[in-house]
């Protein structure tokens, strides 16, 4: 299968092993991924703050992209990103106006029908799903994984048409599929402060202590997430966490793509599981996945 | 409730005297329709939106009593409050409110509508950091992070917060010591456009 795929600023640098796990997990699975050519920045947060205009035409910038080299679909693995095209799809499909003013500004006909796709999604169709069962190396066994859904996956579900947005199971599915055992919990969809965390990390400690803690006590000993924002928070913020709130959590931060790399048999390594700052490895080489 | 809403009118000249923008903001809830089409006076306070709302512990007025607000045409009120900044986007109350508000956008077009009347920003870091971000998506095309937090320590003129995490992650390989140019041209030309077709300027 072909796809376009656009990866987003973040797994360029800060998620970098999001696309690392991502990129090493689908020839695997018979994904073919033709980056789309040069993509620029989906605007993300800041963009929508500023200006609902430059919110929609960045989008609509990299769908034209799309479109222009043949991709009929996109995979998009960045929440926020995955987000905000959406959106903008959504909009331009129901805006006559603002499909308008965006054709005025870009001088010709844009075109925004293309499938914007979350690799999770992709997960759901039987094909896959009998691929990941054959291909499968070793199980995730030991693991008792919190999946971290986050706000912008689901939500708002009229335009996201993902799942049931407010206890959504596609990710605990999929790992289950993989052996691993997944925790029922409160706060899957719970925002993790996402863009305060520069700001107004004191904040951010807040919700991030709230998520680790429930995660702990539902009985968790690792998360997996789907969001570079996600990840950034509770991962590289969980020290801090620890010494604000005098706790200790020791929770590994896994990206799903990394889990599906372990069961495939990728080295960790390549899927950039060296990269955490909440060393990975101690809960690895207990589940017997390190070898 | 009435002394609120004889405020009300005091509040809508302030504005104009506060800042030095070029227009006038005489009904906000209408100016808000303008820009996202979501008309608050379909609230009927049922509070859902700040039920859910994952900051609202922080914040000074609930979602809820915002949109009221707004509805009453308090300006000042409206300028003296931080929800609107401190709002996330996670789209909790717009997934959840029963009249199908889009109220996270609701939040948007107020912070659209204060900073184009150059209002003084009550949660001035969080602004600061979305110019901060702005400016590195719009001169490199891609965010250009090191570069973006570079920028935001000497605006806030917090230089050393965050470094030793900054110094961790990019040991790990995690933050990209130059910017990429890949999509420059494509996004100046959208940042000329915006500005003669929209007169926006980013």
């Amino acid at each position: 299968m072909r796809f376009g795929y656009y990866p987003g600023c973040s797994l360029h640098s800060t998620a970098v092993e999001y696309s690392e796990s991502f990129e090493a997990i689908c020839p695997k699975l018979d994904i073919e991924l033709v980056e789309v050519p040069k993509w620029i920045c989906c605007g993300s947060t800041p963009a929508h703050s500023v200006s609902h205009k430059l919110s929609v035409a960045l989008p609509a910038k990299i769908m034209l992209n799309a479109s222009d080299n043949g991709l009929k679909s996109v995979l998009v693995p960045c929440a926020s990103c995955f987000q905000r095209l959406k959106t903008a799809q959504y909009e331009l499909c129901n805006n006559e106006s603002l499909k308008n003013e965006m054709q005025e500004l870009f001088e010709r006909k844009i075109e925004y029908n293309i499938d914007i796709i979350h690799p999770l999604a992709l997960f759901k169709s039987e094909e896959i799903e009998m691929r990941l069962k054959e291909l499968k190396k070793k199980s995730l066994r030991g693991l008792k994984i919190a999946c971290y859904y986050g706000c912008l996956l689901t939500r708002p579900p009229k335009i996201m048409n993902f799942d049931e947005c407010e206890n959504p199971v596609f990710m605990d599915n999929l790992l289950k599929l993989l052996d691993a055992e997944t925790v029922r919990w409160n706060y899957k969809t719970i925002c993790c402060g996402a863009s305060l965390s520069l700001t107004r990390t004191d904040l951010v400690l807040k919700m991030v202590d709230d998520i680790l803690s429930d995660a702990k006590t539902s009985g968790a000993n690792c998360i997996s997430v789907a969001c570079p924002l996600c990840h950034s928070n509770l991962d590289t913020r969980q020290a801090e966490v620890e010494e604000k709130y005098d706790r200790k959590y020791n929770l590994p931060v896994f990206y799903f793509s990394q889990l599906v790399g372990l069961s495939l048999g990728i080295s960790p390594q390549e899927l950039g599981l060296n990269r955490h700052l909440v060393d990975t490895y101690p809960l690895l080489s207990e589940a017997n996945l390190l070898d | 409730m009435q002394s609120l809403v004889s405020d009300s009118k005091s509040d809508s000249k302030k504005l104009v005297f506060t800042g030095k923008g070029l227009h006038r903001v005489e009904n906000l809830r209408k100016e808000i329709y303008k820009i996202s089409g979501e008309d608050v006076n379909l609230c009927f306070m049922c509070q859902k939106c700040s039920s859910g709302c994952p900051l609202s512990f922080e914040m000074d007025l609930l979602p809820s009593a915002l949109l009221h607000a707004i509805r009453l045409n308090q300006i000042q009120t409206v300028i003296d409050s931080k929800t609107a900044y401190l709002c996330l986007s996670c789209m909790g109350c717009t997934t959840r409110c029963p009249q199908g508000l889009n109220i996270a956008k609701i939040m948007d077009s107020l912070k659209i509508i204060l900073r184009r009347e150059r209002v003084q920003f009550k949660e001035p870091w969080i602004m600061t950091f979305y110019d901060s971000m702005l400016w590195s998506m719009m001169s490199f095309g891609r965010v250009y992070e090191l570069g973006m937090l570079m920028l935001l320590k000497l605006r806030t003129g917090n230089l050393f917060k965050d470094v030793s995490l900054g110094l961790k992650m990019l040991k790990k390989g995690k933050l990209k010591l130059l910017p990429s140019f890949q999509g420059s041209k494509d996004i100046r030309f959208i940042k000329r456009r915006l500005k003669t077709v929209a007169g926006e300027e980013i």
